[in-house]
């Protein structure tokens, strides 16, 4: 869906929800896994709808991953790193215990 | 100058609840003021609850007027609904609160008892129970609870609400019933004439037959130029936001509730600091820290937002509805229970504008308490 209009040299490999995928360097994650043609990165607690991530600039939550084991970062926000591994966060869960 | 028949100063929860009674009740041309941006709005900070909970200690009809307002608050939220075409995610299944500790349940148990008898005396009730830790932790069979919680109270009939969806309903309602809102004017002054009222904004001059001053904090400089002191005074809260959640805690507790979009909200602090709205590490981490006290999943989640806001306080914490010495066409709306009372504004508080007849059961919310 999306594609680079500045073609980098440099690329990066992270672990995108187990498989390797070759992506820009110095971008963000939420930018890099974008780039990898998924749409959705995550679903809704609530409705279960799937999302994706819409502000790009730290305000709206939309882009929440895990990144490293930790759940919902805000990928938008962190650069995309050598050997990252990013889970998109397609399931409902999540408990009060 | 543009004329009205009423005027309402301030278009916060208070002023466009009472606002929205008054085109129900086909009163005229009114005129909502909300003041320009920028300045601090405390009905946008609100936590959201819809309670009566430890309201009235001091004064017994502040208790039955909130009780009641709990009564009003399914059928006001429909009606609303209806007119507007917006949900306000009122959820009404009663509210609660954890006890941290055999102190404070301690004086938990008085304070209830001591309100129970008050509601009994008087023929009312307070219909709260203290519950074991066991107990409580039924109420919200998802969610584990922390060690440090004794037990807890329910609070039948409470519930919450989205304080910035009811806010957007009532004006849209408002609006969409002929009433006519008018965002970014500052009222600068309010000149009683022989006939009616004169307004006097930053922009240009309106007038009136009735008016409403419901604008918080604003109104004590209005109302002081009057030679009324209304004797309010700011008190700052904080709160948290997490990001979302799949739904897990049923009811609202007065620190901890979850909204219908998922989000878990924590605090309630209540700070003496003057009108500053800045949030402060120190009161955010304590805040943090109680939440996590009575739900320890909480720390797990991420703290997406903070926001203080100032609560508009009487003296005695019951809200203030008056008319001023020499003038019975002007009218005085303050308080800190805006979003719980909205149901209250809209269908008693707006009649008794527009009659002049004060209901009996505010009768002790007047100024004439202050000035002793």
């Amino acid at each position: 869906m999306f594609s680079s209009y500045e073609k980098k040299e440099k690329t990066v490999t992270i672990i995108l929800d187990g498989r390797s995928e070759n992506v820009p360097e110095g971008v963000s994650v939420a930018a890099a896994v974008l780039s990898t043609g998924e749409k959705h990165i995550r679903v809704s607690p609530v409705t279960g709808e799937p999302r994706s991530p819409f502000c790009m600039m730290g305000v709206c939550y939309e882009c929440l991953m895990k990144i490293d084991g930790e759940k919902d970062r805000q990928s938008c926000q962190v650069e995309v790193k050598e050997g990252m591994k990013i889970d998109r966060q397609m399931e409902v869960n999540g408990d009060g215990k | 100058m543009k004329n009205a028949d009423i005027i309402v100063i301030g278009g916060g929860a208070t002023g466009a609840a009472t606002g929205l009674g008054l085109v129900r009740n086909n009163t005229g041309k009114v005129l909502l003021f909300d003041e320009k941006p920028g300045i601090h709005r405390v009905s946008r900070a609100n936590f959201g609850l819809t309670t009566y909970m430890c309201k009235g200690l001091n004064d017994t009809a502040y208790a039955d007027w909130s009780l009641r307002a709990t009564h009003e608050w399914a059928g006001f939220a429909k009606q609303l609904e209806e007119e507007s075409g917006i949900c306000v995610d009122l959820s009404l299944n009663g509210g609660g609160e954890a006890f941290l500790g055999e102190e404070e349940m301690e004086i938990r148990i008085q304070q209830t008892r001591a309100l129970k008898e008050m509601a009994k005396a008087r023929g009312s009730e307070y219909p709260v129970s203290i519950l074991d830790k066991y107990e409580f932790s039924q109420l919200m069979p998802k969610m584990k609870i922390g060690e440090q919680v004794v037990g807890g109270m329910f609070v039948q009939g409470a519930g919450h609400v989205n304080p910035l969806f009811l806010l957007r309903a009532m004006r849209k309602a408002f609006i969409d019933r002929g009433g006519e809102f008018i965002p970014g004017e500052s009222v600068m002054e309010i000149c009683p004439r022989q006939f009616g009222i004169v307004i006097k904004t930053n922009k240009r001059e309106y007038s009136c037959k009735k008016l409403v001053v419901a604008a918080g904090h604003g109104s004590t400089r209005l109302m002081g130029a009057l030679g009324v002191n209304l004797h309010l005074y700011p008190q700052r809260g904080q709160l948290l936001v997490t990001n979302r959640m799949p739904p897990l805690l049923p009811i609202p507790l007065l620190t901890v509730r979850q909204t219908a979009e998922g989000t878990f909200m924590i605090g309630v602090s209540n700070e003496s600091a003057g009108h500053d709205v800045r949030v402060t590490v120190a009161v955010l981490k304590d805040q943090a820290k109680k939440g996590i006290a009575v739900f320890p999943m909480l720390a797990r989640l991420k703290w997406v937002r903070s926001w203080a806001a100032v609560r508009v306080m009487t003296p005695d914490g019951s809200p203030l509805y008056d008319t001023i010495p020499g003038h019975d066409n002007i009218f005085v709306l303050a308080g800190h229970s805006a979003i719980s009372l909205a149901p209250m504004h809209a269908l008693y508080i707006a009649p008794w504008i527009i009659s002049g007849i004060k209901p009996k059961e505010i009768k002790g919310f007047g100024l004439g308490r202050f000035n002793v």
